[in-house]
């Protein structure tokens, strides 16, 4: 993993749909940040804030009505520069990607990218086998599968290798857990950290989901009306409960329910995220107090 | 059965196969014997495949028994005379709201139903009115439902619904496109249905923290009915939800967690409140207040 260089950045970006028109609408309002290589980031705010447009910016399939994109430092909208090479360093996962899934094969289907880049067979076989790896699936037994026959979670997790056998460094993913049961997102969400943890990805998500975020994410970023309203590490931001609710967001039940002890006067941390840290806080709390050995 | 009597639907050893004479028959119903009673809220909880869908779309009509009966106010729904009469005891809403809007103003979205049937324009309007008002939707009466948010869509097609002036409301994962203010919008709605109007609610859900709406969850797995009982019976079952790739609410899995650690604290704590009040019931001391007073 690299240390510490900028993957993308984002300088005082504006997007609006249909200017000049009745429907002009901004979208993306005066938004600057900086996403490290390696980070795993969040974004999150109500339908209609902003995500999914902000979002389509990272790889150059919106352009600014104002402001800049870099990705590894350039300025994608420069002159001569090739968004095809910005398109292969920053992959993005659509909502319901399963929905594009079109191949009679897993193959076929994970292979689709790589054949448009132009490469020789073997190379195509070693991105295929290796994204297939990488997302959770044994490529021997699924390749010749339909996709169509596949479950829900095994179906995205599939649209997901298609994009990492691009090989990007990032990997932008618009809601990659929603619509799946317990079952199939489990399955989607531990990849995903794994291709952070293990693969060194840099990751960013868009998510409904508190409790996702606070398990996988280390920063969160939060829009509310077009605007950014907060950026900070996951357990900072959950903490804001002001800036939550004006975003229409509720941070986790597991984070609320130790705010509401503490505020009982047990003596816990409230900037929790997930069960076990509870338990661990909880059970500390009590012996402290003599109350279980 | 008695049709004064206050079971609303009712099925006897309902079995329902795919692909009835084909190759790949699958058996998505395999023997469901249950009844709902009028003023019900019955949430259905189940991994994808579980046949819960299938159950529910056996609820007006819109599937039918390969073998076995469904009685909705005890008419057969196998038989075609009863047809209309079941859709307008039972209204379905389904997942996505964009497949279900059909007209450029939401209040001719919503009359659509009763149109249908040939009611009166005076009585129509009325009902269009009512409807709106019931689903806090009347300001926009006359917008175009394309430009609503994910949660204003969704209650207009409950809205729709309840023009029919129905018993019984059928929501088929109404929740897993929205996003959390969308989604808080669409339960307050139909819990105050159930609660106020005495309207029959069967929720379909993946998030557990919709299925503790109700006061009975059903919990479905490979086409058979496993587990029917109030939440907190249902919920203290971790294991038993875990091999059927369910979730349980975290402060339910904190609880149980504590448990084994010898923490006695109820182990059907579903809400924030329940959890509280039994770890303040054991330790008053140390966590020194209840909750919600």
């Amino acid at each position: 993993m690299n240390s510490v260089t900028v993957s993308i950045r984002v300088k005082n970006l504006y997007y609006i749909y249909n200017p000049g028109t009745p429907f002009q609408r901004c979208a993306v309002d005066d938004v600057s940040f900086e996403i490290k290589s390696g980070e795993f980031v969040a974004i999150v705010g109500e339908t209609g804030s902003g995500k999914s447009t902000l979002i389509q910016h990272f790889n150059g399939l919106l352009k600014p009505t104002r402001g800049q994109v870099f990705v590894d430092g350039v300025d994608i909208w420069k002159k001569g520069v090739q968004l095809k090479a910005i398109r292969q360093k920053v992959g993005l996962v659509f909502q319901y990607p399963e929905h594009q899934l079109f191949e009679e094969t897993v193959f076929k289907d994970v292979a689709f990218g790589p054949n448009n880049m132009g490469l020789g067979e073997d190379e195509i076989k070693r991105r295929v086998e290796q994204a297939l790896k990488m997302v959770g699936l044994d490529y021997k037994t699924i390749c010749d599968r339909s996709p169509f026959e596949l479950s829900g979670g095994e179906k995205r997790r599939v649209a997901m290798a298609g994009v990492i056998a691009m090989e990007p460094s990032v990997i932008v993913m618009d809601e990659p857990a929603s619509g799946l049961d317990p079952r199939g997102r489990d399955e989607v969400l531990t990849e995903i950290r794994e291709l952070h943890r293990e693969f060194g990805f840099t990751v960013v998500i868009v998510s409904h989901s508190m409790e996702d975020v606070a398990k996988l994410a280390q920063r969160v970023i939060v829009l509310h009306r077009a605007k950014l309203i907060a950026d900070g590490p996951v357990r900072v931001v959950f903490g804001m409960e002001d800036i939550l609710n004006k975003a229409g967001l509720e941070a986790p039940q597991i984070t609320r329910l130790m705010k509401e002890l503490a505020g009982r006067n047990m003596k816990v941390r409230t900037n929790i995220l997930t069960v076990g840290e509870a338990k661990q806080e909880i059970l500390k709390a009590l012996r402290s107090e003599g109350c279980v050995s | 059965m008695d049709p004064g009597s206050d079971v609303i639907i009712e099925t006897e050893n309902l079995v329902y196969s795919y692909n009835q004479s084909g190759e790949g028959e699958m058996q998505a119903l395999n023997g469901v014997s249950l009844s709902i009673v009028r003023g019900e809220f019955v949430a259905i909880i189940g991994r994808n495949g579980s046949g819960k869908s299938t159950l529910a779309k056996h609820f007006n009509a819109l599937f039918l028994p390969t073998s076995g009966n469904v009685h909705i106010n005890g008419m057969n729904t196998k038989d075609p005379d009863n047809l209309w009469r079941i859709r307008q005891t039972v209204g379905m809403v389904f997942q996505n709201p964009d497949n279900q809007i059909v007209s450029t103003t939401v209040e001719e979205d919503v009359a659509f139903g009763p149109e249908n049937l040939g009611i009166p324009a005076a009585e129509i309007r009325r009902r269009v009115d009512l409807a709106l008002k019931w689903v806090g939707m009347s300001e926009h009466v006359r917008h175009a439902p394309h430009l609503l948010s994910g949660g204003q869509k969704q209650r207009v097609a409950i809205a729709g619904v309840l023009a029919m002036k129905p018993q019984c409301i059928v929501l088929d994962e109404p929740t897993a496109m929205l996003d959390p203010s969308g989604r808080r919008e669409v339960l307050e709605t139909v819990k105050r249905l159930n609660e106020e109007d005495g309207i029959t609610v069967v929720l379909i859900t993946h998030f557990m923290s919709e299925a503790i709406l109700g006061e009975r969850v059903i919990v479905m797995d490979s086409g058979k009915i496993v587990m029917d009982d109030v939440p907190g019976k249902i919920f203290n079952q971790v294991e038993l939800l875990r091999q059927l790739d369910l979730d349980v609410p975290q402060v339910t899995q904190l609880a149980h967690e504590l448990a084994e650690s010898g923490v006695p604290v109820a182990r059907d704590a579903l809400t924030i409140k329940e959890f509280i009040n039994s770890l303040h019931g054991l330790y008053p001391s140390v966590i020194t207040a209840t909750y919600g007073e």
